[in-house]
């Protein structure tokens, strides 16, 4: 287990990250906390990868669902675009981000697995568990909306 | 001119890298796993639990 964390907690954090988690630590330490009580049920390092990961993506959603609930009562929430971590990008990649952000939730972790992780259908079907339709028409409408958002942008 | 993907990737890459990671993690996690056991599973705190 410390060598499967070794190697990819800090992966692990990135996801959460660019899921636009507002504490990505905490989202990773929590998906390996459970998955350090679950070790035994799971047959090998590949599906321990799969259920950590696809807890991080739960989590998030989680935690946006509690943060939209939260916000209709404390608007100004987290802006990829104006984020500390943002501003530190060139322009045309914080729009891009930015866009990416404004997505609905199935729809961004579709793209980020696809072309940050580079997962294959297959793998990213395990791990948002949904079949391989639903995540090629998730990525496919995910492209759709993020061009449609830049045009004329970049 | 990239394509949308090709950027996305790019966009993606460079983004990842400016995430923090904390040395301590590991003996945090280890921690929270045991008072996740001694709590039956369930998590004393953290999001979407």
């Amino acid at each position: 287990m410390s060598a499967l964390f070794q190697a990819r907690y800090p992966e692990l954090v990135r996801l959460a990250d660019l899921l636009g988690a507002d504490d990505p630590e905490d989202i990773a330490q929590e998906a390996f906390a459970r998955l350090i009580q679950k070790q035994r049920a799971l047959r090998d390092q590949d599906a321990a990868l799969a259920y950590v990961r696809s807890t991080v993506c739960n989590l998030v959603r989680n935690r946006h669902r509690h943060l939209r609930v939260v916000r209709l009562r404390t608007p100004a929430g987290h802006d990829e675009a104006s984020s500390e971590h943002a501003v530190m990008l060139r322009e045309d990649r914080r729009e891009l981000l930015a866009a990416l952000a404004a997505l609905p939730p199935r729809r961004r972790e579709a793209i980020v697995l696809r072309y940050w992780l580079d997962l294959s259908e297959r793998e990213m079907a395990a791990t948002m568990r949904v079949s391989a339709g639903t995540v090629k028409s998730l990525v496919s409408r995910g492209l759709d909306a993020l061009g449609k958002a830049l045009e004329g942008k970049v | 001119m990239n394509t949308l993907e090709d950027r996305l990737r790019e966009a993606l890459a460079e983004r990842a890298t400016l995430s923090p990671v904390d040395p301590d993690a590991w003996d945090k996690t280890v921690a929270r796993s045991h008072r996740r056991r001694r709590l039956g599973g369930r998590a004393l705190r953290g999001p979407g639990s």
